[in-house]
């Protein structure tokens, strides 16, 4: 316990507080991983905390520490415009007269001469068939002039980078021995990257082949031995190098997996994402490169589908969220030509575990509001009349932390937190980072 | 602040061993677990150690030992073994090199006996008289001779295969019984089973042979397989007159060694395994009145704890210096005698601890420097073993002393918290500083292990550890109590303590436990 950082070593604190062992034999060691989780959910993605009639706190800041240390990079397509477009009436099958390279799936096309737009909901990448996701109303077409252009996109990393931070994955061929393959660095598909583990971990275990997957549907990874010489196949997310170990990424738990089994799906999708936290960046285009969001009624109000022009996007709506963290986005336009969009957010939250290798986000200076609040959750479980000391600590020290926050704000920046009342005190350009100032 | 919550105090040794009942009927302070632990202090130690008392070991176990003083100032130890042969010990430990001084006696078994006679006129030794459960013939060693002997005239019917089983000094005679049947000696030579001698059946057909035999109150008693118990009615001034009367037929005895007399009481083994209280059952009328297992309401523990197996060569004993009962059984799946039953009788109330640090096979008193007898006993190992020793030790090796309180839900102290939930908070323990080691507690909550909390058996330096000369204190004789942190929440508390270390003891008096009732909440499964 004496680094009071890991997961574990808060698990110890609160249960002592609680006036419980540490020793795995108290029967709330379960929940108090429950509370601690949940209090860590809440501080990363925000909500309340609840300590009591008129103490529970909400939690509402974007916390540096909390967020993804990289932006997740999108790829705004250009619309898909060459040859023509044959849809008959009361049909939801369309015909290209010639087949586009990519998968058109999700796009929007637009028919010239004609006032409404419809979605592609199914087309395989070179195919000339395509069908919409319903009948086509309009009057039937053939030959006609096309655009299809892509504003909906899915938030999920294209590519996953592999350095000295994440080259390591560990596994057990043999329950207690865990063997450590080394990933070569680089920029992988999420595809390519499973692959890429599967293919060291084989060469590590020496004996049973590994082989990796990724679902385009549930975004998840699987890792699958034949077990061939091996008496079991365990993932390790608490080994040695767990620091330094590709399973965050990959999805998988901060453990070493409770059961041995031909497969282990991962815990959690790629990139699952709890809150966006700025305004889109992009770099060209002029303007203030930010595409700012708005709400899915102003969105569609301001920007109807019928009228989405060419250009650098200035505006985004969230049409889509999934319990998971996988949100789906519209742009207000579609840019002439492959355009990178950067987007900063806060993950969702992995699940803690009593390991030794699960760290929550949550800085060391501010950890102990874990312990605190964990220790409230366990004394009102207990009935302990001791929980109301640790609501009074929890309350204040997330006050604290709330004004230590802002107040680095304020300190940091030009205009936080103040009031301008002329417009030529502001700088000429609207900062990209109305609310962090760094 | 002074503590909120509620202290319980659980005084240590005022009760021992006490099983049988409901678990939160069990008294505050009775053990349902009690290993190798005494009372005799009125606190609750390590038991005492067993020193390894002969040098050469004996080439066979041991199956009978006696503490033989020919004169008032000679002291030998005559040992009986497995292998047909008996040592004699004059008291520099080897037993003369483990050579025997009589041999070819067939395969005795702890049911063999000594039996101190002779010096029939003052003129003549001191004979001591050897019983191989009708093994082989009676033997005898004459004064401090160096041979035991066939006696010189053995009733015409003790041949092979049959010789007297057991016997006991009574009324001038040395009594010998084999079969159903009794013999008694000619009064002027204990050896003379032919001239002048008593023999005659007891109840013939009644029951299997007989067992064993007791001169108690000045009477003598002798008990045959199938729980039937006859006295010698020997008013009469002629002996021709003397006759066998049944005394009860619901008496059973185990091993011809399974009865020790206690006071004014006569306590047998009996062939259920439990012990019978001769006094009990004469003023009851009843004998499972006079079960003293049942009255210390640790019978069906007993009995869920040892096997029936060793019970026909079980062996009692009582240690009259310290007021102390012990009684041999054996655990499961063991063919020698390895469990004994101590009973501490100091007090109004007796109380059972077990020990099962002790290998014993046959149980003896031997006196000591200061004449004071101290019970040895004889094991398989073939070493003679001296009980009641102050290190913590049984032939060099270290025991585990250990005992655990009932799981009480504190009704002592209010009923009405007896199935509300408690956040336990702390443990004091009260003990004499005994060494720098620490005592082991394991904390059962609901029946659950929860954490084991040591405590040092010396809070303070009192130069059992390191000793500074003119700094340190030199042995304390006050209590002195530890109080720890104790976690966890229940309704019910258990408390396990043990320690195993070598020649290491505690010395406890009472715990404490310090802890806030909290609400009625669902039981965690």
């Amino acid at each position: 316990m004496a680094q009071f950082r890991t997961s574990a070593d808060i698990l110890d604190l609160a249960l002592t507080n609680a006036g419980e062992v540490t020793n795995g034999n108290s029967p709330y060691e379960t929940q108090a991983l429950d509370f601690l989780n949940k209090v860590n959910f809440v501080l990363i993605a925000g909500g309340t905390i609840p300590l009591g009639k008129d103490t529970t706190v909400e939690i509402d800041e974007v916390w540096p520490w909390a967020k993804a240390k990289t932006p997740l990079v999108l790829e705004l397509q250009p619309k898909y415009d060459t040859g023509t477009v044959a849809l008959t009436q009361g049909s939801e099958v369309g015909t290209f007269s010639s087949g586009p390279a990519a998968s058109l799936r999700g796009y929007h096309i637009r028919i010239s001469g004609k006032e409404e737009v419809y979605k592609i909901a199914e087309h395989t990448a070179a195919s000339t068939s395509f069908e919409l996701d319903a009948a086509y109303p309009d009057d039937t077409v053939s030959g006609a002039n096309f655009e299809a252009i892509k504003i909906d996109y899915e938030l999920i990393p294209s590519f996953i980078t592999v350095n000295p931070g994440n080259q390591y994955f560990q596994f057990q061929k043999a329950s207690g021995t865990t063997l450590t393959g080394t990933l070569t660095q680089g920029v992988y598909s999420p595809a390519s990257l499973i692959s890429h583990v599967a293919t060291v971990a084989t060469a590590a275990a020496g004996g049973p082949t590994i082989t990796g997957s990724y679902s385009e549907v549930t975004r998840k990874f699987t890792l699958t031995s034949n077990l061939a010489g091996a008496t079991s196949f365990f993932l390790v997310g608490d080994g040695t190098q767990c620091g330094f170990s590709i399973h965050k990424d990959l999805g998988y738990d901060d453990e070493t997996s409770s059961a041995s089994a031909a497969s282990h799906t991962s815990t959690y999708v790629l990139g699952g994402i709890a809150r966006l936290v700025e305004p889109f960046r992009v770099h060209k285009g002029g303007g203030d490169g930010a595409i700012f969001g708005l709400d899915s009624e102003s969105f569609h109000r301001d920007y109807p589908l019928n009228s989405v022009p060419e250009g650098i996007p200035d505006r985004f709506s969230v049409v889509g969220e999934q319990a998971d963290g996988i949100l789906t986005v519209r742009f207000n336009k579609f840019p002439t030509e492959k355009t990178r969009v950067e987007v900063e957010r806060v993950l969702v939250p992995r699940d803690l575990k009593d390991t030794t290798g699960s760290v929550s986000l949550v800085p060391r200076k501010h950890v102990e509001v874990l312990e605190w609040a964990t220790s409230f959750f366990l004394g009102f479980l207990k009935n302990d009349d001791k929980m109301q000391v640790w609501a009074n600590l929890v309350q204040g020290k997330l006050k604290a932390m709330i004004s230590q926050h802002r107040g680095s704000l304020v300190r940091t920046g030009t205009n936080f937190g103040q009031i301008v009342s002329r417009l030529d005190n502001t700088s000429r350009r609207r900062g990209l980072f109305p609310t962090e100032p760094y | 602040m002074s503590y909120q919550g509620s202290v319980a105090h659980i005084p240590l040794g005022d009760l021992g061993l006490l099983t049988d009942m409901p678990p939160g009927a069990i008294p505050r302070g009775a053990l349902i677990k009690a290993n190798n632990v005494s009372f005799e202090t009125g606190l609750i130690t390590k038991a005492p150690g067993s020193y390894r008392y002969n040098t050469t070991v004996l080439p066979s176990p041991i199956v009978a030992l006696h503490d033989w003083w020919p004169d008032v100032v000679t002291q030998r130890l005559i040992a009986a073994c497995a292998n047909g042969s008996i040592y004699r010990d004059i008291g520099d430990r080897v037993f003369s090199g483990a050579t025997a001084i009589a041999t070819g006696l067939g395969a005795p078994t702890p049911r063999s006996m000594f039996v101190e006679g002779g010096q029939e006129t003052a003129s003549r030794d001191k004979k001591l008289f050897f019983f191989s459960d009708g093994a082989a013939q009676l033997q005898v060693l004459t004064g401090d001779g160096v041979t035991f002997e066939e006696i010189a005239t053995p009733a015409a019917d003790w041949t092979t295969p049959r010789f007297p089983r057991f016997g006991f000094i009574h009324m001038n005679r040395l009594w010998a019984f084999m079969g159903q049947r009794a013999y008694a000696s000619a009064t002027g030579d204990h050896e003379d089973f032919v001239t002048g001698v008593l023999t005659g059946n007891i109840f013939p057909g009644e029951g299997g042979e007989l067992i064993g035999g007791c001169v108690f109150k000045g009477r003598a008693f002798v008990f045959k397989e199938g729980g039937f118990v006859y006295y010698l009615d020997d008013q009469d001034p002629d002996s021709d007159n003397w006759i066998w009367r049944k005394l009860a037929s619901n008496f059973g005895l185990a091993s011809p060694h399974g009865i020790i007399e206690v006071g004014n009481d006569l306590i047998a083994m009996n062939e259920s395994g439990s012990l019978t209280s001769y006094a009990a059952v004469e003023q009851l009328g009843e004998v499972e009145s006079g079960d003293l297992l049942r009255q210390l309401q640790i019978e069906e523990f007993v009995r869920q704890n040892t096997s029936l197996s060793g019970l026909s060569v079980a062996h009692a004993l009582y240690y009259e210096a310290k007021k102390q009962l012990f009684f041999t059984y054996r655990t499961g799946w063991r063919t020698t005698n390895d469990l004994f039953l101590h009973i501490d009788n100091n007090r109004e109330r007796p109380r059972p601890a077990l020990w099962p640090k002790d290998q014993a096979d046959c149980l003896a008193l031997r006196k000591d420097s200061m004449k004071v007898q101290r019970p040895i006993y004889g094991s398989s190992d073939g070493y003679v073993y001296l009980m009641d020793r102050e290190d913590r030790l049984v032939g060099g090796s270290a025991y585990t002393g250990e005992f655990k309180i009932a799981h009480t839900d504190f009704r002592f102290l209010d009923e009405t918290i007896a199935h509300r939930n408690k956040l336990f908070d702390y443990l004091a323990v009260e003990f004499l500083p005994m060494g720098d080691w620490d005592l082991a507690v394991d904390v059962y909550i609901d029946g659950d292990f929860s954490e084991t909390i040591n405590f040092e058996m010396d809070v303070r330096d009192d130069g059992m550890g390191t000793f500074t000369l003119g700094t340190d204190a030199l042995g304390r004789e006050e209590t002195q109590t530890i109080t720890k942190p104790l976690h966890g929440s229940g309704r019910r508390l258990s408390l396990h303590c043990r320690l195993s270390g070598s020649n290491q003891n505690f010395a406890l008096a009472s715990f404490d436990v310090g802890f806030r009732p909290s609400a009625t909440q669902a039981t965690r499964l």
